[in-house]
């Protein structure tokens, strides 16, 4: 409870309007009986999974992948740089740049949710409220499209 | 619905009645994660595909679950995760611009049957969806679901100074939104 009244006081301070909005009832709506159904959903698409047994196996296979195709990237990029350019272009004419960002994109994911499911540690010193060089960096990476409004009161 | 503790789901997910414990667990927390997702994804179509691959997830991983933190973060943990990815696909996806993508999410969520907020409350989503997704997700645990910077440092791995220091930032960013809103 104290809490709560925390957030709003906190709230009223900082967003006058945006805690009168607090006020309302929620504009979010769903069908009547969906989570009495959704157990049964999330189990029939559980049973249709494919059976994972060693999932250890399965994750260093994947790495291994996610390896021989960086290695495999980094070749075709030294070729580039060191054959002559009629070979390189001949080598990296078959995959766009569009199915190389994809994967990319997709394989890091992959690999940011073993990390996530392999660290499930929390990080030391949760109480600090110094920013580390990371945080900051962070920070400035979410927000790099407002620094002209950032206000650094707070990032001080 | 009767209240279980994560000992007890925990320990039957660890013997023969994995089904019984995965079910509870399911039972337990479908509600919670339902509206942090909904909250952040704002349609009840991509808030139940999110969530149905959350459990997946779970599901898949749970036996890894070495309980160095509490169940609930690890859950969080998973689904502030999955819903990320999802707003990160979804505007690479988007190529239109911040105009475009404003009136796309208005018209949207007029045709939405899921969604019954008044002007100012549908202005407020399109508001929060131009946030960055990490600053977003503060805001949403923040203001929606009222988590302590405590509880927030915790599930997101990141200093109290710095969640603070989000927060802030989009509650202002939001606030001069409605303010705009209010002058018209």
């Amino acid at each position: 409870m104290k809490e709560k009244e925390a957030i709003q006081k906190e709230l009223e301070q900082l967003a006058p309007l945006l805690a009168r909005q607090k006020e309302k009832s929620s504009p979010f709506k769903l069908p009547d009986d969906y989570f009495d159904t959704l157990e049964n959903q999330i189990l029939d698409r559980v049973t249709m999974e494919p059976k994972k047994d060693t999932p250890t196996k399965i994750r260093s296979l994947s790495f291994w992948l996610t390896s021989a195709a960086a290695i495999l990237l980094l070749a075709v990029g030294f070729s580039f740089l060191f054959q002559s350019q009629n070979k390189s272009e001949a080598l990296l004419a078959d995959i766009s740049t569009e199915e190389i960002d994809r994967y990319i994109s997709d394989n890091l994911y992959e690999f940011d949710e073993d990390l996530l499911f392999e660290e499930n540690t929390t990080s030391a010193d949760l109480n600090s409220t110094d920013f580390s060089e990371e945080e900051v960096n962070l920070y400035l990476e979410e927000n790099i499209e407002d620094l002209e409004d950032l206000d650094l009161d707070y990032l001080l | 619905m009767t209240e279980h503790s994560d000992e007890y789901i925990l320990s039957l997910l660890q013997s023969d009645r994995f089904e019984e414990g995965f079910r509870l667990l399911v039972r337990q927390y479908q509600e919670r994660l339902y509206w942090l997702v909904r909250k952040m994804v704002v349609h009840h179509e991509d808030a139940n595909d999110v969530l149905q691959n959350i459990f997946i997830k779970v599901h898949r991983n749970i036996q890894r679950f070495e309980e160095k933190s509490k169940l609930y973060t690890w859950l969080y943990r998973i689904a502030t995760n999955e819903t990320l990815t999802f707003l990160s696909k979804q505007k690479k996806r988007q190529i239109t611009s911040l105009e475009n993508e404003e009136i796309n999410l208005a018209n949207s969520l007029r045709a939405d049957d899921y969604f019954d907020g008044d002007k100012v409350q549908m202005k407020l989503q399109v508001a929060i969806k131009q946030l960055p997704p990490r600053q977003q997700l503060v805001f949403t645990m923040r203001y929606f679901e009222e988590s302590s910077y405590d509880e927030l440092s915790t599930i997101l791995e990141t200093s109290v100074g710095s969640l603070k220091a989000s927060y802030h930032h989009a509650a202002k960013k939001i606030e001069a939104h409605l303010r705009k809103i209010a002058e018209e």
